[in-house]
């Protein structure tokens, strides 16, 4: 009796959730369908001028924290000379690595030492050395380790550049990138203070001296399902979110920042285990009530390898997890709260309510409906139907990122490769969902209890 | 509830089915299209360029014989190699476009309800270069931001009578509206060699117009040739005193490029510059001085390398200075131990260390 009175308000409370979780996806993958649209008009302008001769391009320092990427450091810095942009300097951050990283670029490009301290204050880890091309943009930080925060603090406090980029140093970044990531800054030169583009799944692309020139799904299910996730994290969420002025993550593989409001707000923190999020919360947090924006970039990409083994990729979700957790619980006070624009009002609400609380929700939906139908209070049919509808709606999101891809970008081209993401974009149902579920459970019990360890990423390396 | 569950549910699938059939249908439409494209472009670059190299090509012959989707490829490459080639070969293209009746599609889709025909019609024209009258143009542009720096780029190719005034008028129709990178790089290519168009709006509307548009022109000027007129440097030297650190550093670059004319240096103020509050603008100053390079602003600069409060500027000037070939200041024995030689010396060192010191991008970002 007890039991039947309760699964009434349970039934509701889950109704209600599904609701308010796929009605905020929804709006968002409608919002970036009509940005996507938009932004196709200023594509055609591209036939008549050359951006990359402007002379306004402000300088960018792209900076590359480095810990042991001995093996892929030297082809990386080579790739980001050779970006598209006419005012870059690339400063490498070697993060105290063990292996061979700092001779790997110091040997490779022949830098020298500069026989003078540091005549500024960097807030990092002590500095060693900073080494110089006497012929190339391109500089080295020799520092004690730190993290990837620190090492980027380094970096981003020595620069000269009016904007830096931070990039992971086995990412590839597209020629072009660097010019498209940048227009937001000349096109409100006084609002914008942060921009990112696109991440995308190298895995089962061909490369060419850091380059990508076929683009094809893997063989791997599980790199394969993340590319769905990817295409709709960034074709669909970013973008839509960035449309309702409320982007909180700028991804920490390809991010483009005004470097004075960066320092202003002290930098990135080293406390905090997703530094990239909890950077661009604070940033908001920073000039809220001034006229400011953060904007996301689908067409400039940078490719990254995704973890193909399930172990590897749990340790990476749960650290995702945890520092989303992490900064809502840090920037809690702006949530709901009207001075903070859409981020308070819409952004955070959306971030704690669906993206942090849904796989947690989730999971307790694993674990109380086969309660309920052994203790039969199950509603068979209603659960039955249910399921199709989350499984349904679930679908459809991922199939309408799809078809933004097809309709936008189409750098997966092959009608085959089209029919494979869409059929992935089903297997993602069972039981890779209810693996997120327990990951994102897993994290949570783990951010109770303190444990903030990174999690090592196993690289396999590009074909 | 069930029942209503049940009509949701056939509605989502439904959905379902359409977005999965349209996303394929579209990927299996535009491959095999493009793949066609790609054969028939293989096939037909060869047999373009042998009809180009020919005195008197039958354009109108040669492209009637072909298919609709080979004429499709035809005006793509059009468009292609209108931007590459110049000369002859260029001519013989923009017969061809005449024998597409390209151009007369351009012009018929300017009066076109829609923004993007429009602006489609306004890059082909651009593209053929073929001028269509200001009147027209304006009718056509002025609706829509794009259109309008379109429609300047277009008479940027074209030329003509006030092209430049025009012009510079469409691109800064509106004085609450920012200028897109192509707006941007089109206002300075109009005003690079004789920027009285843009100098005249400034000094007219400048004062009433949103402050990232005020910086945008500043920016575009700081890289434009400006006629001596003593009204627009008494302007801009006013605009040294704006709220905006942005817009003072990006003034003082406009500054930076006319200084080989000795009367300019009096507008700039180089004194109360350099207790300027914002870094940025000190630092914008340094590289005028160093640009400059005579013998007072070695001296503001020498001066600036010890005095400056900020590490990061004292730096630059000292850079600066080691970049023009002037001498550093000397670190004096009897200082001791205290700070200020400590901190100047540390940024001497650092610029006489220095293998290939920064370039710092366009000013006025910082």
């Amino acid at each position: 009796m007890v039991l039947n009175s309760l699964l009434w308000p349970i039934s509701v409370f889950f109704v209600a959730y599904f609701l308010l979780v796929n009605g905020s996806y929804l709006v968002i993958h409608l919002v970036s369908f009509v940005v996507l649209r938009q932004s196709v008009r200023d594509w055609l302008l591209k036939p008549t001028y050359d951006p990359y001769r402007s002379p306004f391009l402000p300088g960018i320092a792209v900076v590359v924290p480095a810990y042991n990427e001995e093996a892929v450091i030297a082809d990386s810095v080579r790739s980001l000379l050779n970006l598209e942009y006419p005012q870059v300097e690339v400063i490498v951050v070697n993060d105290g690595s063990t292996d061979g990283t700092l001779e790997a670029v110091t040997d490779g490009f022949d830098l020298d030492r500069i026989d003078a301290p540091i005549p500024y204050e960097l807030p990092c880890e002590p500095v060693h050395d900073v080494y110089q091309s006497a012929e190339r943009n391109l500089v080295v930080i020799d520092k004690d380790n730190g993290g990837k925060a620190d090492a980027l603090n380094a970096g981003v406090f020595f620069t000269d550049q009016p904007l830096f980029c931070a990039i992971d140093a086995d990412s590839m970044v597209e020629r072009a990138a660097l010019l498209e990531v940048a227009e937001p800054f000349l096109r409100q030169p006084t609002q914008t203070i942060a921009t990112g583009g696109a991440v995308r799944v190298v895995n089962g692309c061909s490369t060419s001296r850091g380059i990508v020139t076929t683009v094809g799904l893997s063989d791997n299910r599980l790199v394969n399902i993340q590319v769905v996730e990817y295409l709709r994290a960034f074709l669909s969420g970013r973008v839509g979110l960035s449309g309702l002025d409320s982007l909180l993550i700028i991804s920490g593989a390809f991010g483009l920042f005004r470097t004075s409001a960066v320092r202003e707000v002290g930098g990135y923190s080293t406390e905090t285990i997703t530094e990239d999020m909890e950077l661009v919360v604070r940033l908001h947090r920073h000039f809220a009530g001034t006229d400011y924006r953060v904007e996301f970039v689908p067409y400039p990409v940078v490719w990254t390898e995704v973890p193909s083994k399930r172990t590897v990729l749990g340790r990476q979700r749960m650290r995702w997890f945890q520092g989303l957790l992490e900064t809502l619980w840090i920037h809690r006070s702006m949530i709901g709260r009207r001075e903070y624009g859409a981020i308070g009002l819409f952004a955070l609400p959306f971030f704690l309510l669906v993206e942090a609380l849904g796989p947690l929700v989730e999971g307790l939906g694993y674990v109380f409906v086969p309660a309920a139908f052994l203790l039969g209070v199950l509603n068979v049919s209603f659960f039955l139907l249910f399921l199709a509808i989350a499984i349904g709606v679930g679908t459809l999101l991922s199939w309408l990122s799809v078809l933004n891809e097809v309709l936008s970008f189409q750098r997966y081209r092959t009608p085959s490769d089209i029919a494979s993401l869409l059929g992935y974009a089903l297997l993602e149902h069972f039981p890779y969902r209810q693996w997120k579920a327990a990951i994102a459970w897993l994290a949570l019990v783990r951010y109770v209890s303190g444990n903030a360890e990174w999690g090592e990423m196993v690289r396999t390396g590009f074909e | 509830m069930t029942t209503w569950l049940g009509d949701v549910g056939i509605a989502i699938v439904g959905g379902c089915l359409l977005v999965a059939s349209i996303t394929f249908l579209v990927a299996v439409i535009r491959y095999s299209i493009d793949g066609r494209r790609e054969t028939i472009r293989h096939e037909l670059v060869p047999d373009l360029f042998a009809q180009l190299e020919r005195s008197t090509p039958d354009w109108e012959r040669w492209y009637e014989t072909h298919s609709r989707l080979e004429r499709y490829v035809i005006r793509q490459m059009i468009a292609q190699y209108l931007r590459k080639l110049r000369g002859s070969e260029r001519e013989q293209l923009l017969e061809l476009a005449t024998a597409a009746g390209i151009d007369d599609r351009a012009v018929r889709s300017l009066e076109s309800w829609r923004t993007t025909t429009r602006l489609r019609g306004l890059i082909w024209l651009t593209l053929l270069e073929q001028p269509v009258s200001v009147d027209r143009l304006r009718a056509a542009s002025v609706g829509h931001s794009t259109t309008r720096a379109a429609a300047a780029r277009l008479l940027l190719v074209c030329g003509g009578p006030n092209a430049t005034e025009e012009a510079t008028s469409l691109l800064l129709w509106r004085n609450d509206e920012r200028l897109s990178v192509f707006a941007l790089d089109t206002l300075y290519r109009l005003n690079q060699t004789d920027a009285s168009a843009l100098t005249s709006k400034l000094t007219a509307e400048g004062e009433q117009w949103d402050e990232a548009l005020l910086l945008q022109c500043l920016l575009v000027l700081g890289h434009c040739r400006l006629e001596r007129r003593p009204a627009l440097f008494e302007w801009l030297g006013a605009l040294l005193e704006h709220d905006s650190p942005a817009v003072r550093a990006a003034t003082l670059s406009t500054f930076e490029r006319q200084g080989w004319q000795p009367s300019v240096r009096q507008y700039v103020d180089v004194e109360r510059i350099l207790s300027d509050p914002d870094p940025g603008v000190r630092l914008t100053c340094y590289a005028l001085l160093g640009r400059w390079g005579d013998s007072t602003s070695i001296e503001w600069l020498q001066y600036a390398v010890v005095t400056d409060p900020n590490d990061r500027c004292r730096v630059t000037a000292a850079r600066t200075l080691d970049r023009i070939g002037a001498s550093l200041p000397t670190i004096d024995a009897d200082a001791g131990e205290s700070e200020a030689p400590a901190h100047f010396a540390a940024a001497i060192a650092w610029a006489n260390a220095e293998l290939n010191p920064p370039r710092r991008g366009a000013a006025g970002w910082s």
